[in-house]
C-alpha cells in the first residue's frame, strides 16, 4: 500500500483530499439543515397545514 | 511521457523510506479520522434515526404507543 506514495505526491492527494472532504462535509450538513426532521439549529417544523384547516373550520362553526 | 524524479526515479519524487513514512501518518489520521466519523453516525443516530419503518418516521418515536395499540386491538 505504501508504494501508492511512489505514484502520487502526497502533497496533491492531501489538498485534494481535504478540499473534497469538507466540501462533501459543508453540503451533507446544509441539506441536513435544509430539512425539517435534521435540522438541529430551528427544529422541526409545526405540521402546521392540516391542524389550521381543522381550527378554522371548527372556529366557523 | 512522464517524468520520473532525477534523485529518487519514482514518479512522486519520494524514496521508499519517505514513502512508508508517509504511509504510516497518513493512516494513523484516516483511522482517527473513522472513528470520529463513527462516533459522531452514532451520536445522530440515537438523537433521531434516519432510515424510517414501513410506517415512517412515527413507529420509531411511538414504539410503546404502537404496542398499546397491538395489545387493545388483540384483546379489546
Amino acid at each position: 500500500m505504501w508504494r501508492l506514495w511512489l505514484l502520487f505526491d502526497p502533497r496533491r492527494v492531501l489538498v485534494a483530499l481535504s478540499i473534497f472532504l469538507f466540501t462533501l462535509a459543508l453540503l451533507i450538513h446544509f441539506i441536513l439543515l435544509s430539512t425539517s426532521r435534521f435540522n438541529w439549529i430551528e427544529g422541526p417544523k409545526p405540521a402546521a397545514k392540516t391542524s389550521a384547516v381543522v381550527m378554522s373550520d371548527t372556529n366557523h362553526a | 511521457m512522464v517524468s520520473r524524479d532525477e534523485h529518487s526515479g519514482t514518479l512522486s519524487g519520494l524514496t521508499d523510506a519517505e514513502a512508508k513514512e508517509f504511509h504510516s501518518i497518513f493512516m494513523t489520521s484516516f483511522v482517527i479520522f473513522v472513528l470520529i466519523a463513527i462516533a459522531a453516525h452514532v451520536l445522530v443516530w440515537m438523537w433521531r434515526p434516519w432510515l424510517p419503518g414501513p410506517n415512517g418516521y412515527s413507529e420509531l418515536q411511538t414504539g410503546v404507543h404502537t404496542a398499546q395499540l397491538l395489545i387493545s386491538s388483540t384483546f379489546g
